[in-house]
């Protein structure tokens, strides 16, 4: 039977398998870093209190115009988007695309991705 | 002595607050400098929670992994400038060294700047670092803002700046967690880390 960190990592993988996905990780909604399939020369501790500080903020600035809770925060870039979207009440997922990536194809395999990570951690 | 030498060579454990105070601050006026050359503030500790808790407000849950991420960093940049020095100096730095470093360190904190009484345990079979922590500054900044216990630990510049030493003096990624908190209503608050190999 596969650790639950395992079992993260490979939901993580096989997300990577969908293509145009460059990076990805599971992240506590504090900011902490859960899992990660990234590349060493990033940050992947800071990434994470990032990503999960975008979508804080977002949450905030959403809620205080009283337009309700994201469901996701999408940057796009000349070099990539980063897309973080909530995992249950617990993590978030977050992924890194190449700039010419299909987005509605990343978000499709992210919802499914983030249903099989709450239901490994509520 | 030179300060350094002084931290990295001695057993400082059992120094008292004067003598400490003599070797690693230079007063002089308008700045304190550590170690003869870092500059050192006093803060309110409640100005600290004050800083969180705006924080909170504006990115939610995420301001504890960007406060522990800094932090981190900046034990890291600490812990690593002095193994660099250390090596330089007197050569290879032993695990046995770092220990007597780390242990020195956290009495310095203890004794001249205010951050809490310490209390270090380095359980070698567990590969395990155990910081306790009585009167933190940090949970208590928290108590004395808020006037109520946290549901959450609060010391989160406290663990990630030990954290960051931990991994700069070893040269590693280590594992941490904040397992007790006075804020929680812990009579301490009590530092896990995982040592690497």
């Amino acid at each position: 039977m596969a650790s639950l960190r395992e079992q993260l990592e490979k939901i993580l993988k096989d997300l990577k398998t969908a293509g145009d996905i460059e990076a990805s990780a599971i992240v506590s909604r504090d900011g902490l870093l859960i899992a990660a399939d990234i590349s060493q020369n990033v940050n992947a501790e800071a990434f994470a209190a990032m990503t999960a500080t975008m979508l804080g903020a977002a949450e905030t600035a959403t809620s205080e115009l009283g337009k309700g809770i994201p469901d996701r925060v999408i940057v796009e870039g000349r070099e990539g988007k980063i897309i973080a979207t909530g995992a249950g009440p617990k993590a978030l997922l977050v992924v890194m695309t190449n700039p010419r990536a299909n987005l509605g194809l990343v978000l499709l395999e992210m919802g499914k991705a983030s249903e099989k990570i709450k239901e490994l951690l509520g | 002595m030179d300060p350094f030498d002084y931290l990295v060579s001695e057993d400082l454990t059992a120094k008292d607050r004067k003598e400490l105070e003599r070797v690693f601050l230079r007063r002089e006026d308008g700045r304190i400098l550590f170690l003869g050359r870092i500059p050192l503030a006093s803060l309110y500790a409640t100005f600290l929670a004050g800083i969180y808790a705006e924080l909170i407000k504006i990115v939610g849950k995420a301001a504890k992994g960007l406060i522990l991420a800094a932090s981190r960093n900046g034990g890291y940049r600490a812990g690593s400038a002095i193994r660099r020095r250390y090596q330089k100096r007197f050569g290879e730095l032993t695990r046995e060294k770092i220990i007597q470093i780390a242990k020195n360190m956290i009495t310095v904190w203890d004794k001249c700047f205010g951050w809490g009484k310490f209390e270090f345990e380095f359980d070698e079979h567990n590969k395990k670092i155990v910081v306790k922590v009585w009167e933190s500054f940090e949970a208590n900044g928290y108590i004395k803002l808020k006037r109520k216990k946290s549901d959450i630990p609060v010391c989160w510049m406290l663990l990630g700046y030990i954290w960051g030493l931990f991994e700069g003096l070893f040269d590693c990624k280590m594992s941490g967690e904040e397992k007790m908190c006075l804020a929680r209503g812990d009579e301490y608050c009590l530092f896990e880390y995982d040592a690497c190999e």
